[in-house]
């Protein structure tokens, strides 16, 4: 289905253009609308047709669309998509602009018909060559599902996770992770918004899908995204309607959360709000050999008990309003927001779970005002803007003083005859940046697209600590920080648009002052040295169609991953700051195809897979300074190939299922280690890294066995991880930290009841209650029980 | 002293072991005669990528010792440290606290026995060592700032140092003590200095000996650590009753005296106490205030003023020179890993070599074995009269090296075993011992 939709965008795309060039010298009135789906989803790539004339347009991924130019009287304007009712209105044409929305009603299996929408969006950008999978958010609105649980089912992607909810998670994709993988939202890099409001946090309500970039990244995002790019797209709603929905279940989790729309439809003054909860206990359980007491009079071991965690609380919340104007001539959206977040944690130990912690905490505050501007027609006819501002100011604060140890019962042991389970510490630190994004497109030609994308940031970081005693000079050291990407990009449609290009060149620049302390015979001195670097990457992807199921796919980046203000500036307590550190730099390519095996009425199987080859050099790694303290260097270079593959197969909308793999061979090249000792792990699999995933996701959607307008769906989901070293693969034999293999069951089902306000889903995950780890001896929640309730208010 | 008598002793029954197993004739028709000998294995300590491993091997004089897919991984969550001591093994956990009894069992190694040293003495990164044949002391240092009230400013630290005994073989934690270090005039002689580290712990008749390290409060930002360039001073108790704590002070010459990985002091076959001292760290000699590396002597708790060794100048080189711990073999000979200035920095170089130091005549030779870089060794063992240490250069090729103590000469060593090289660092080699009970044939 999506493949017809976008064979229908080709030619409605020719039929506008068409359109526009007849009707453009005539200066006559304008038709602009929006089209919904009657769940309030705007609805892209909708044909809007005057009938019996040739004018028409589709609509843009928003869901508006624009008609100019219609010489004065009455019309017939119909709104059609395939898998919707075609909606026909009776329009008289004034010599002004006239605003007629529409909402099509699905024809049969409203849920999936979504599915279809969100997939084509993901489609056309696939087809501009980018290897990309996206996920819709919205058949998953109704289930108490992680975004971060979302994104594990993507072939290629994995999460790291360090316990529960609101736990620190690892992503990778194609096995290059940390830094190198950048997150969006809406195409606004997130990197300023802090951890209070991030994929560990934000609701899945709020989110309408998530798309993911693998390696090769289109300039909208241009960063410096080494491994791939994570952007989140929220909902766009522009309809009048509140939503709110609250979920509980296991570990004491709640999450609420609020979502509303209002405009008014003749000034244009539109606000939007979203607000979230979420907090959890994470009292799950943990067992095994990692879980010991100690006696008190002998001090000797016992291992293997079962403990309930007993210190690992979060909380966290987030208020992002914007109020503004849409659909108004001097802009398609203006809007001015402030996002208010915070979050509070428990820390319940290190980097295993053997020594637990029973006091430290950590918080956060963040206060971001923006402004975000978008202009179909900014100044110049089809000059496309998209401009966003923001001024984040980050509050870090950690308080880990106690004396007292604990054990696994959450017992009091002993006293430490030092403060600081983990670190001594009551570091704040204060981190104003201003950041912004600014993106241009100019459609030069009906096939030919200029895009310009740039990021910027400035950053000033403030750290204080009242258990720091030597406030020196260095301490105190004004760290500034300032990063910019810059990118440009053309795209283009070739042999009958059966050929998508895409040419991109993008640019990366840090500055930072750093101030560096050098000893000389017992003699400390600071100088303040400026430092600053400037790199090219370029690329590009296209993608070609054979026949009319079969699309081939290929894109190459030489791109760079700029170092963090942490890696260049140091921590002010154990990194040091450094002046030499460069980029990363990284070589990807990727060859891929999307094939509809099977195209008929009740039964559509799809097969996509997708071949990658990373090759990183100039890694930026932490290593040892001399005597207890580290810096970051560039030294270590690795390769990444493998294949990730996805089938999808649907029966009458009714019956999906989904099944992906991902194979990775990740090695390490390096022929010598930091010192220039040869590299005896040369050749050898990279540590801590997983190389074969899969996962399984059935859905089934049983609206039929209910009476009208009732629906109701259940799923079930298997995700598997083999085994993989902690350490270096070829070196020991026994006793080796191993991460063992994984089998997740994951079941849920969900029903709206027949008014459609009330959505009532269930979720039950890790039904067989296995011991699983994400990371070397660190245990995630057993089995667990969710209810969500979603009431649509208007 | 007694561990070195103790192993030249197990050479000969060894040597013995080995003779009788080369007569093959046995009698059958006598009774049979059995008497005890010990069986010596060694075992090599390597880490990689911050992954720590433990290999056994027969023999360190020839063949070769690899870590690929070779060697069972010890429980490091920052670091893992190692003694060897009869049948045992004793890994101590860094970062955990727990001390780990374990015993080789031909392939690996099984977990005998594990306790909690770290909680005992309130941290899980604790320091340990053997100060004799069957004690582990382990210990921990904290400082807390005196600040005065008018001035919001630290005038002071109160250094406490919590220990406790671990009996070995049984594991049995006794003696806890909590002693405050007193601060001599010589430690406030620096800028803001106080104890932070003492390390070394030897045991000598009734006393036992500390190792101090001292780092100021205006410098703590790593690496910019330096040693208090004033004075030595050692930290003694009565031993075994861990009463009447006192700092023994020298002013013939400056730095920490508690050691690095490397051990700082030895006790003889008389019961006196070596100790070298620590100079240099982050590149910040000073040696035009006097600064030397120097072996200093203590008695009955005291420094002996009557003596210094002098290495820096005993060697006799161009360079300045430094060291953070040496071995002791026996009769006044020991073997001293020394940084040499000129050769480039102290953890990242191939700026270190060996010197074979007599404290009895005061001499010390730079032996000619390659330059590597010894910053982390952890410890070399005495077999078969010789003394064995890992030497892996940075970009060559790694061995064991034989060293035989009987000569003077620079060239007073032979290569042994062959090891990986490369980033797989061989820092400590440990020894452990099986008495046997076998037939006597005659």
């Amino acid at each position: 289905m999506a493949f017809k939709i976008k064979t229908k965008i080709s030619t409605t795309i020719l039929l506008l253009l068409n359109a526009l060039s007849v009707f453009s010298q005539n200066n006559a009135s304008v038709m602009k609308g929006l089209v919904f789906d009657d769940n309030n989803e705007p609805l892209p790539f909708a044909n809007i047709a005057i009938e019996g004339t040739s004018i028409g347009t589709f609509t843009n991924e928003d869901g508006t669309y624009k008609i100019v130019n219609i010489k004065p009287g009455t019309y017939y304007l119909t709104a059609s998509l395939v898998g919707y009712k075609t909606v026909r209105k009776q329009v008289s044409v004034k010599n002004k602009t006239q605003i007629i929305d529409f909402i099509l009603t699905a024809t049969n299996y409203r849920m999936n018909e979504v599915n279809v929408v969100a997939e084509s969006e993901a489609s056309q950008i696939k087809k501009k060559g980018f290897e990309m999978e996206s996920i819709d958010a919205k058949g998953l609105q109704s289930q108490s599902i992680e975004l971060n649980q979302m994104l594990g089912q993507i072939s290629g992607v994995r999460v790291r996770q360090t316990g529960g909810l609101g736990s620190r998670a690892r992503y990778s994709i194609n096995g290059l992770g940390g830094k190198s993988v950048r997150f969006f939202m809406d195409g606004v890099p997130m990197d300023y918004f802090g951890s209070s409001f991030s994929l560990a946090t934000i609701p899945v309500s709020l989110v309408q899908r998530i798309d993911v970039y693998k390696g090769v990244v289109p300039v909208e995002l241009a960063n410096d995204a080494l491994g791939g790019a994570i952007n989140l797209v929220t909902r766009q709603d522009f309809r009048n309607m509140a939503e709110v929905s609250y979920s509980y279940g296991s570990f004491n989790t709640h999450r609420a959360s609020l979502y509303g729309n209002w405009k008014d439809a003749k000034t244009g003054l539109t606000i939007k709000a979203l607000a979230f909860y979420n907090y959890s206990d994470n009292n799950y359980k943990v067992w095994g050999d990692d879980i010991y007491v100690t006696d008190p009079q002998t001090y000797e071991i016992k291992r293997g008990i079962t403990a309930e965690r007993f210190h690992d609380a979060f909380d966290s919340k987030a208020i992002k309003t914007e109020v503004g104007f849409t659909d108004k001539k001097w802009a398609d959206q203006f809007f001015v927001g402030v996002l208010l977040s915070g979050m509070d944690k428990e820390v319940q130990h290190g980097a295993t779970m053997e020594v637990p912690y029973g006091e430290a905490t950590y918080e956060q505050q963040v206060a971001m005002p923006f402004i975000n501007y978008q202009n179909k027609d900014l100044g110049l006819k089809n000059l496309n803007a998209n401009i966003f501002a923001a001024y984040s100011q980050l509050e870090r604060s950690r308080v880990d003083t106690s004396k007292n140890i604990y054990d696994w019962y959450g017992h009091f042991v002993g006293q430490r005859t030092i403060g600081g389970e983990q670190q001594r510490t009551l570091n704040s630190l204060d981190e104003g940046v201003f950041s912004s994004r600014i993106n241009l497109i100019y459609q030069l030609t009906p096939r030919q697209k200029i895009g310009f994308n740039h990021l910027y940031s400035v950053l000033e970081r403030k750290e204080s600590d009242p258990l720091v005693t030597q406030k020196t000079e260095g301490y105190w050291a004004p760290q500034y920080f300032n990063k910019s990407s810059l990118a440009l990009a053309w795209q283009s449609q070739w042999i009958d648009e059966k050929l998508n290009t895409s040419i991109f060149i993008k640019q990366f620049a840090f500055d930072a002052d750093i101030k560096v302390a050098t000893t000389v015979a017992g003699e400390t001195t600071y100088e303040t040295v400026h430092t600053s670097e400037n790199s090219i990457g370029y690329g590009m992807a296209g993608s070609y169609w054979i026949g009319e199921r079969f699309m081939l796919t290929a894109s190459f980046e030489k791109s760079v991953r700029l170092p963090e203000a942490n890696e260049v500036l140091g921590d002010g307590l154990n990194v040091i700051p450094t002046v030499d550190l460069q980029s990363e730099n990284s070589n990807n390519a990727n060859l891929g195809f999307s094939w509809h095996l099977l195209h008929k009425d009740n039964h559509q199987l799809k097969w996509t897979a997708n071949g990658f080859y990373r090759y990183v050099t100039k890694l930026i790694q932490q290593v040892q300074n001399g005597f207890e303290g580290f810096e970051y260097i560039n030294f270590d270079e690795v390769s990444m190939r493998g294949v990730d593959t996805n089938l999808e197969y649907d029966f009458q909308n009714k019956f999906k299922v989904n099944q992906s793999l991902s194979f990775l061979e990740p090695i390490i090249e390096s022929e010598t280690d930091e010192l220039g000792n040869e590299n005896i792990v040369q050749g050898s699999r990279l540590p801590n890294t997983p190389f074969f995933t899969a996962n399984t996701h059935a859905r089934y959607n049983l609206s039929e066995l209910f009476n009208n307008r009732a629906n109701a769906f259940v799923y079930w989901n298997l995700s598997y991880v083999a085994a993989f070293y902690r350490h270096a693969e070829i070196i020991g034999s026994e006793n080796k930290d191993k991460i063992p293999k994984q089998l997740v069951n994951n079941f849920g089902a969900g029903y709206t009841f027949p008014k459609e306000k009330l959505t009532l889903g269930i979720d039950f995950n890790n039904v067989f209650n296995e011991q699983v780890f994400d990371n070397y001896a660190v245990q995630k929640p057993g089995r667990s029980l969710f209810v969500k309730l979603t009431y649509r208010i208007m | 002293m007694k561990k070195y008598l103790l192993w030249s002793l197990n050479l000969f029954v060894s040597l013995g072991f080995m003779a009788c197993n080369d007569d093959n004739d046995p009698k059958p028709d006598k009774e049979p005669k059995y008497e005890t000998i010990t069986e010596n294995s060694y075992h090599l300590l390597s880490v990689i990528d911050k992954a720590y491993y433990m290999a056994e091997t027969q023999g360190l004089s020839e063949g070769n010792l690899s870590f690929v897919n070779n060697g069972y991984q010890l429980d490091a969550n920052l670091a893992a440290r190692i003694i060897g001591s009869g049948e045992y093994l004793y890994s101590l956990n860094y970062g955990s606290g727990l001390l780990t009894q374990m015993k080789p069992n031909g392939e690996d190694y099984d977990v005998i026995k594990e306790i909690n040293a770290g909680l005992a003495v309130g941290t899980d990164k604790p320091r340990y060592k053997l100060a004799d044949d069957k004690t582990i002391m382990v210990y921990n240092v904290t400082a807390e700032p005196i600040v005065d009230e008018a001035s919001g400013n630290i005038v002071d630290y109160t250094c406490t140092l919590r220990m406790v005994s671990v009996e070995i073989p049984s594991m049995t934690i006794t003696n806890l003590t909590e002693f405050v270090i007193p601060q001599s005039d010589n430690a406030k002689l620096g800028d803001g200095y106080y104890p932070t580290r003492v390390d070394g712990a030897v045991i000598s008749g009734d006393k036992i000996y500390f190792g101090l390290m001292h780092t100021s409060n205006l410098d703590l930002i790593p690496p910019l650590r330096k040693p208090k360039q004033t004075g030595l001073e050692t930290l003694v108790f009565d031993y075994p009753s861990m009463s009447n704590g006192k700092i023994a002070e020298s002013s013939k010459a400056a730095g920490h005296t508690s050691g690095y990985r490397a051990p700082s002091m030895h006790v003889d076959e008389k019961g006196d106490v070596y100790q070298v001292n620590w100079f240099m760290a982050a590149n910040s000699f000073d040696l035009s205030a006097g600064d030397k590396t120097v072996i200093s002597r203590l008695k009955g708790g005291q420094y002996d003023d009557s003596y210094l060794f002098n290495v820096s100048e005993k060697l006799g080189l161009e360079s300045n020179i430094a060291s953070v711990g040496w071995f002791y073999v026996g009769n006044g000979i020991g073997y001293m890993p020394i940084q040499i200035e000129d050769e480039g920095n102290y953890y990242s170089d191939n700026s270190w070599v060996i010197a074979r130091v007599d404290v009895y005549n005061q001499t010390a030779v730079k032996l000619n074995v390659p330059m590597s870089s010894l910053f982390t060794c952890e410890n070399g063992i005495v077999a078969n009269d010789k003394f064995h240490l890992a030497i892996s250069p940075i970009g060559g090729e790694a061995n064991v090296y034989e060293f035989d103590p009987t000569s003077d000469s620079a060239d007073g060593f032979t290569k042994g075993l062959t090891l990986d090289g490369g980033n797989v660092s061989v820092v400590g080699i440990y020894m452990t011992q099986i008495e046997k009970e076998v037939e006597v044939t005659e």
